[in-house]
């Protein structure tokens, strides 16, 4: 087996060639603790500001409005965490969606164990969410709204910009928190109302470990990790130099010839998707409002573990919209996201999600459709036979 | 001269004439193989097992609790056969014990040469006069001492411990010759394996592969199921996967649901039957049990056993879940057993499989398809995967 069609970018995307090249440097010669008095310190401390400057102009912040963090994880649990611990006082409501990445669930339904109260707002069969949603879950009590700009499993994008802009109007003293794993190099984020925004490098070709939080100016958080003060006292340990410069190569790529390359990848979503339209019952999940690296679809009859195995088996790498494809369910659960759209577990069942990157290409596309083509009729025909048997 | 060995003890009862040696040889062996020393390093002597390690290893110590046929083994130490050498180095080790935190102790001797001047009860009393005189702190408990000094007279020298591991018991693996085990990625089969091993099988291993039906990750937890079975072995595990796929399908096809799990079976026994005769393997070996699940009855495993002639071992007929479960995890692959990557696809497990099924029915559903067609597809796709011990 030759090929390789790597379809999984939102699980993990390669490291770009000239984010490692950027790189070596770092982690041959230059390696250096930026704390280090000495010359080999301050290479290193030079590295970390440049790579902070980029990184801030590229988002339109300032650059002591970044802080760097080892992951996604990470960044959500410094940002939420530390607006709950720093404002309890205030009040303790959060409003977050049902849709979000478990690094912010889980840690809010920690923060429910610890006395606070949280809202996790519905969304609409496409998995879009309103402003006016937020607007009326809205309590004197709220402190904090966390909603993802972009969602991993479909790629549906929330208008977290007006979402910002109609709750600052309402309550100046509400933070805005966004998870921007998923929209960092696929949009071009506004952050002017937004207060705390999580990266991860390796959903745009840097490498995994690294991450920032965007955190602006005036927003106070306690901090989560407490040592030698790095990071402005809120992420403290040894900076990751290396990865710190892969991070911001790999963001400077994302957004150089941003729009020819926009345009290239929803040339690949509409092939994809007019593809998809010759298949018979492929639904797709994925609302028009998405970004076009994400395309969610269910492949109704067969169930999606099974198609996953036959697409690997051809070299193509893609993942299942859920973890459940099997009749046993106890080991597993179904997507909490396409649960909360409202989809029925046969759709949720079957639905695989594909993720473009910059390398993606006509062909993998076309190779792609072709293999679902191949695949699908026998493993329906098994799959009905045992239904049917059954009856 | 002092040398730091290991005193490997094997039980003998139920070992007879010619058996013995055999027994004694094959352990050496297997010793030497499983800690990955020359077997120049392994000494045979009168109903015991000598190992000299090259350097103090704990991990060997480790290793050896993995080795079937080992009853107890003791690390120690061998010196001349003369009175001060053994009470020097019986103050050693109990300095050792003391450092360690031990309060009492005793001296357990055993003298197989005559010619020594002090008989067992003699160095018992000896021994435990110095050890007390060099540590007044100790004192002697001849009922739960914390630790016990053995001693062991012997004409090649003097032996001294004060530590005895457990080993597994059983038969030296290889000794009662081969089986090739069904091996799915479940909690039962690998126990099975382990059983047999214990009783002298060489086991090696078949899987039944569906792709797409099964994942790569079903195959892999399979072979990490064997990697730990070859531990135990102290060898490589071979594993055949044959291309299980066409034979599910058309058995789907042409054959009603309730049947699909003895087909399923009978088709693996066939195929798993054509790899011993050529592989020269003597038995099968499966995790079937009896009343575990709807379609493990006796009915059901005797229409699974009269689709071949070779002998089928089933060592969990008597177990409980709770049983092979426990064992499980003492062995080591309950943990990767119960990872959540079906061993075979849900998809061809039928929701009411028949409990009772008759023969003659079976044969007529399976008279639908093409055997031989499908077996010999399932060996021109099979492919045979070595496992080391140490991978991964």
């Amino acid at each position: 087996m030759t090929r390789e069609i790597y379809l999984d970018n939102n699980a993990t995307t390669p490291i770009a060639p000239e984010v490692v090249e950027a790189m070596i440097p770092y982690l041959r010669e230059h390696y250096g603790n930026p704390s280090s008095r000495h010359r080999k310190g301050l290479e290193a401390e030079r590295a970390v500001r440049q790579s902070r400057e980029t990184i801030a102009r590229l988002l339109g912040v300032n650059e002591t409005e970044i802080i760097f963090t080892a992951s996604g994880t990470e960044g959500d649990n410094i940002a939420i965490r530390g607006i709950a611990r720093a404002r309890q006082r205030q009040g303790r409501h959060i409003i977050t969606s049902r849709v979000e990445h478990p690094a912010v669930l889980e840690t809010c339904r920690d923060l429910e164990a610890e006395g606070f109260q949280v809202t996790y707002l519905p969304v609409a069969r496409d998995g879009t969410l309103s402003p006016e949603t937020v607007l009326h879950a809205l309590t004197d009590e709220t402190i904090l709204v966390t909603l993802m700009h972009v969602n991993n499993e479909t790629g549906a994008i929330f208008p977290i910009e007006e979402i910002a802009r109609q709750v600052k109007r309402t309550n100046t003293r509400v933070v805005i928190h966004s998870d921007g794993v998923q929209a960092v190099g696929k949009l071009k984020p506004d952050l002017t109302d937004v207060d705390l925004y999580t990266v991860s490098g390796h959903k745009f070709h840097a490498p995994k470990g690294i991450g920032a939080l965007v955190v602006r100016q005036g927003v106070h958080l306690k901090p989560i990790i407490t040592g030698g003060g790095q990071e402005r006292g809120l992420r403290s340990g040894t900076e990751n130099v290396a990865g710190i410069v892969g991070l911001a190569r790999a963001m400077e790529l994302a957004y150089q010839d941003f729009d020819a390359r926009r345009d290239q990848l929803l040339k690949l979503k509409e092939r994809f998707l007019a593809g998809l339209e010759e298949i018979p019952d492929a639904h797709v999940n994925s609302p028009a409002n998405s970004v076009p690296t994400t395309v969610s679809v269910a492949f109704a009859g067969a169930p999606s573990e099974v198609l996953l195995n036959a697409l690997e088996a051809e070299g193509i790498y893609a993942s299942a919209g859920s973890a459940c494809a099997s009749a046993h369910k106890s080991h597993r659960r179904r997507s909490h996201v396409l649960q909360a759209m409202g989809l029925e577990p046969a759709l949720i069942d079957t639905t695989i999600r594909f993720s473009f990157s910059r390398y993606t290409t006509m062909e993998d596309i076309d190779a792609t459709l072709q293999a679902l083509r191949r695949a699908l009729p026998q493993i329906r025909a098994v799959a009905r036979g045992q239904r049917a048997t059954h009856r | 001269m002092r040398e730091q060995l290991v005193t490997i003890r094997f039980d003998e009862i139920g070992l007879k004439g010619k058996n013995r040696p055999l027994f004694e040889k094959r352990l050496a062996d297997n010793i030497a193989r499983a800690l990955h020393i020359d077997a120049s390093r392994v000494k045979r002597e009168r109903g015991r097992i000598y190992v000299y390690p090259e350097r103090e290893d704990e991990r060997l110590l480790r290793r050896l609790e993995q080795v079937f046929g080992v009853k107890t083994f003791s690390p120690g130490v061998r010196v001349p056969v003369a009175v001060e050498a053994m009470e020097a180095e019986a103050i050693e080790l109990a300095r050792k014990e003391v450092d360690g935190g031990a309060k009492t102790f005793k001296v357990d001797a055993r003298r197989a040469l005559k010619s020594f001047p002090l008989d067992s009860m003699d160095i018992n009393a000896h021994l435990g006069r110095r050890v007390l005189e060099a540590f007044p702190e100790l004192s002697v408990d001849v009922h739960q001492p914390d630790f016990k000094l053995q001693v062991e007279v012997r004409p090649s020298g003097i032996f001294l411990s004060t530590r005895t591991y457990q080993g597994p018991g059983g038969v030296p693996v290889g000794m009662s010759g081969r089986a090739l085990l069904l091996l799915s990625g479940g909690i039962d089969s690998p126990v099975a394996g382990w059983m047999l091993m214990k009783r002298g099988l060489a086991i090696d291993a078949v899987y039944f592969h569906s792709p797409p039906y099964t994942g790569e990750r079903a195959k892999e937890k399979v072979l990490e199921l064997a990697r730990v079975l070859a531990r135990w072995k102290g060898d490589q595990v071979k594993v055949y996967v044959p291309y299980f796929t066409e034979i599910q399908v058309q058995t789907a096809q042409h054959v009603p649901s309730p049947l699909w799990t003895i087909i399923h079976r009978r088709f693996m026994h066939r195929i798993a039957e054509r790899i011993a005769e050529a592989d020269g393997f003597n038995a099968l070996a499966t995790g079937e049990s009896i009343g575990q699940v709807a379609s493990q009855t006796v009915q059901n495993l005797q229409c699974i056993d009269r689709a071949v002639r070779i002998l089928v071992l089933r060592p969990l007929t008597g177990f409980d879940k709770v049983e092979i479960v426990n064992l499980a995890k003492r062995i080591g692959t309950y943990e990767i057993s119960i990872q959540p990557y079906e061993d075979c696809c849900t998809l061809f497990a039928p929701k009411n499989p028949k409990t009772k099924a008759r023969l003659d029915h079976v044969e007529s559903a399976e008279s639908q398809l093409p055997a031989d067609r499908l077996i010999a597809e399932a060996f021109e796709r099979m492919e045979v995967i070595t496992v080391n011990a140490e991978d991964g």
